[in-house]
């Protein structure tokens, strides 16, 4: 057996996690093809993507993959050595290569030790069928198949296979047989030396020393490949023999690599060695099973619990040294729970690009003309967060694309530029992130949207709505505004599914649209999952805490702005209206509060502003966020509760909630109270 | 006897021992299975827009607890917090998640053996708690108690259930 099944397992499992990697490279190098053309290194990652997933393959023996890459590599070859001019289909044709291949690297993850069925082998030779009509093509134009045998080249291999090798799960065997298929082995000789006295051997040790002569249009980084997984484990030299440069380097693997990277010029080998390049880059990054990083996040979590305990008995005490201990304790604290969550942040960027593909695929279908704009690619948030707003996005953007950007003949006739626009825009916000999706197309249709909202019941038709809350009915469930269901989107499952989602990550969205320009959707999100900073405040007996990203100020409410007040719940804060939000109505606090002094503090969160009556105030809080539970569930205005330095619990506000049913009231206020305000 | 069949048997007899336990001045007991800790009262955060027998949460060593009030819960008023009182924590399964409560309750008592021979069916009535809370009456020291059902005592739809309604989102 190559490998012990253990060792597969964990071979496919880094097989499936590079290789799609790979494939997304290749992906966004084909499209940066197609938009920007052949310039640059595009053609070559993307042939160096297929190359090395052909050679991982074969190291694995996945051979129907190897067998179809094989054919994409040689069209990709072709590319790149100009022997053949890329064109659109062409390009479409790779994609479509590149999502094979991508099933196929799934299947065989998932499938260990099987081949594919024949279904899967149908759409292989489909494309394949296709890839080779463009390889004939080659051939023609370049007067017959003279160009293959031209590169082949003699190196000598000597090879040492170390000791343990076999106690690594590995064959020497089966690596020798795999150089055959790299070109022909015109010599070889075994180097028995190592053996020595037979009544002494150790039965389970390697003793292989060899010499190969191969003849091959291989380069020696592609050599060297065939030995990837050993690589640590064996010392092998590399001699050309038609160059007839000797080149002895009696150094390990990676050493004659390093060198590769800086000696050699030519087209081929430049190709190769920066592809080592890459990878040697992309080594200095870790992937780390993502459960690690929970542990050791919720571990200080828990760290920071415990260390507000301890700065808060310090500040008992009162002992000059040990406060300083204290705040230098707390501060690397500080420091080590920010580069923790660091290792969960990501660029979103990476979940951008996927939409190129899809504004491709989708723009195709519809026969439209659409732009992609990515604005912000480089802001980070919390990977967790990213994975979950993934299809949310992917939904926004395909009803963007399919409702909003017209078809380039309406938008011609409309005397708009014929190509639409598709906008992505990611920014850091008060403490959240903001993610806009922004297109050029005819807008959201007000009148539509109520009388289909009436038609289907979720409202009555005597409902008198603002603009915003008309918008807001397409998320409401078994909503859609399109007669003819497209397979893309309309299926009136699915915006609301966007809004839960959203939600479920203490997030909103938010639309704005004007009819005939275009319409935004915003969704904002929070940063993190797991600790916040927070505000602490008091009413009654309970502590409050407040996301401090959106604490504006605080301000005492005087005697001064009780007196404006008269019953209303707004003051007047420096020549605004401040709408105001009692905590301790609202949560029904038990109790008077014992003194009268009540404070304000004024949030902002989506824009807009509004004031919190408290009573006491704690300040700034560093909160680790802990959920209530199902128990808790049906409750609304609070997101969770963390844990004080005293050990007592004290509740997060959940000021998008709060904000919303201040604004309700207002709403019912202005109304005259005639009408029911909506929960949300 | 072998170090299997001993521990099966342990886990025999402890399938038939119950806690028993002092709410307002009755005895009722639970299945020691379930608990998993008792602690000394503590401060409790009142969560608003709860049942009035859902007295809040609590920290403990770092795991928010709800806790409930469980003279309330069975209907027999509210508890004063008194130099006995404590905390039984419980871990159960419920909506295919393990999740831990803790039950307020006046002082406990002591851990009897009830094998299912000493048991009757709940009194159809004349019990002054609702009767699928009592999973069934065991006899101990010639008297009966009530051994409590947590499957419905505990039941998170009916936990859940907040006072919270449209009316709570409309003008006040």
């Amino acid at each position: 057996m190559f490998f012990s099944n253990d060792a597969l397992q964990e071979a496919i499992k880094e097989f499936r996690d590079e290789g799609l990697d790979l494939l997304s490279g290749m992906e966004e190098g084909l499209l940066a093809i197609q938009e920007f053309g052949m310039g640059g290194d595009r053609i070559n990652a993307v042939f160096r993507a297929a190359h090395t997933i052909k050679g991982s393959a074969g190291m694995l023996k996945l051979e129907h993959l190897v067998e179809f890459t094989h054919i994409a590599e040689n069209l990709l070859d072709e590319i790149r050595n100009n022997k053949l001019h890329i064109n659109e289909p062409m390009i479409d044709t790779f994609l479509r290569c590149k999502d094979h291949m991508q099933n196929l690297v799934l299947f065989y993850a998932d499938n260990l030790g099987k081949e594919p069925d024949d279904e899967i082998k149908a759409t292989s030779r489909s494309i394949m069928s296709i890839l080779k009509s463009y390889l004939d093509h080659t051939v023609v134009a370049n007067d017959g198949e003279a160009t293959l045998v031209k590169d082949k080249k003699g190196w000598k291999i000597h090879i040492v296979f170390n000791n343990d090798v076999y106690l690594l799960g590995m064959d020497p065997a089966n690596f020798l047989r795999y150089l055959m298929n790299l070109g022909e082995i015109t010599h070889s000789e075994c180097d028995t030396n190592r053996i020595g006295d037979l009544s002494n051997l150790n039965a389970v040790d390697c003793f292989i020393t060899c010499s190969i002569t191969l003849l091959t249009e291989k380069t020696e980084a592609e050599i060297l490949e065939v030995f990837e997984f050993v690589r640590d484990d064996i010392e092998i030299t590399f001699t050309s023999l038609s160059t007839e440069i000797q080149n002895p380097h009696e150094e390990s693997s990676s050493a004659v690599l390093d060198t590769f990277v800086e000696v050699d010029n030519t087209k081929e080998l430049g190709s190769a060695a920066a592809s080592n390049n890459s990878r040697i880059v992309g080594s200095s990054s870790l992937r780390v099973d993502s459960d690690k990083i929970d542990t050791l996040i919720n571990l200080i979590g828990e760290m920071v619990i415990a260390n507000a305990n301890v700065v808060q008995r310090a500040s008992i005490i009162q002992d000059g040294g040990l406060n300083e201990s204290v705040s230098a304790v707390s501060r690397m604290l500080e420091e080590i729970r920010e580069s923790a969550m660091k290792i969960r942040m990501v660029q979103i960027g990476e979940t951008f690009s996927k939409f190129k593909r899809i504004v491709h695929d989708v723009s195709k279908k519809l026969n439209k003309d659409v732009e992609l704009i990515i604005n912000g690619g480089e802001t980070e948030m919390d990977k967790t967060i990213v994975e979950k707003i993934s299809d949310p996005l992917v939904h926004i953007v395909r009803n963007a694309m399919d409702h909003g950007i017209e078809s380039i003949e309406e938008r011609a006739a409309n005397g708009k530029n014929p190509k639409g626009t598709l906008i992505l825009n990611a920014y850091h916000d008060a403490g959240t992130i903001a993610i806009e999706i922004i297109d050029d197309g005819k807008g959201l249709d007000e009148e539509r949207i109520f009388k289909k909202a009436v038609e289907r019941g979720i409202i009555d038709e005597n409902s008198k709505l603002t603009q915003k809350e008309i918008f807001n009915l397409i998320f409401e469930a078994g909503f859609s505004t399109v007669e003819t269901i497209t397979d893309l989107s309309g299926r009136g499952v699915g915006m609301d599914v966007v809004r839960r989602n959203i939600e479920s990550l203490r997030g909103n969205i938010d639309i704005k649209s004007t009819k005939g320009k275009g319409s935004t959707f915003t969704m904002r999100l929070p940063l993190t999952l797991a600790i916040i900073d927070g505000f602490l405040v008091k009413v009654g007996v309970t502590h409050f805490v407040i996301p401090l990203d959106m604490v504006v100020e605080c301000i005492e409410l005087s005697t001064r702005y009780r007196n404006e007040m008269h019953g209303n719940n707004y003051i007047n804060l420096r020549n605004s209206i401040l709408p105001l939000l009692k905590v301790r109505n609202h949560f029904e606090e038990a109790g008077e509060p014992k003194n009268l002094r009540e404070n304000i503090i004024v949030v902002r969160y989506a824009g807009m502003r509004f004031g919190l009556i408290v009573e006491e105030l704690h300040g700034e809080f560093q909160t680790v966020i802990k959920p209530l539970g199902k128990i808790f569930r049906e409750i609304r205005g609070i997101s969770g509760s963390t844990i004080l330095g005293s050990g007592e619990v004290a509740l997060i506000l959940d000021i998008p909630v709060l904000m919303n049913h201040v604004l309700a009231l207002q709403a019912h206020n202005e109304k005259g109270g005639a009408d029911d305000v909506r929960d949300d | 006897m072998s170090d299997k069949v001993m521990n099966a048997s342990n886990q025999q007899t402890d399938e038939y021992q119950y806690l028993t336990f002092y709410v307002q001045d009755e005895q009722f007991g639970v299945g020691i299975l379930v608990i998993k800790e008792i602690i000394e009262f503590a401060i409790i955060t009142k969560v608003p827009q709860m049942n009035r027998y859902m007295l809040g949460i609590t920290n403990v060593r770092g795991s928010i607890i709800p806790v409930i009030d469980l003279s309330d819960r069975l209907g027999l008023g509210q508890s004063d917090v008194i130099r006995r009182t404590c905390v039984v924590i419980v871990e159960i399964v419920e909506e295919g998640e393990i999740f831990e409560i803790g039950l307020l309750i006046d002082g406990v008592n002591q851990v009897y053996d009830i094998y299912p021979s000493d048991t009757e069916d709940a009194p159809n009535f004349g019990s002054r708690i609702r009767k699928d809370f009592i999973k069934f009456m065991g006899k101990v020291e010639n008297r009966f108690v009530a051994i409590l059902s947590l499957d419905r005592l505990l039941s998170i739809q009916e936990l859940s259930r907040s006072t919270n309604n449209t009316n709570e989102y409309r003008g006040r």
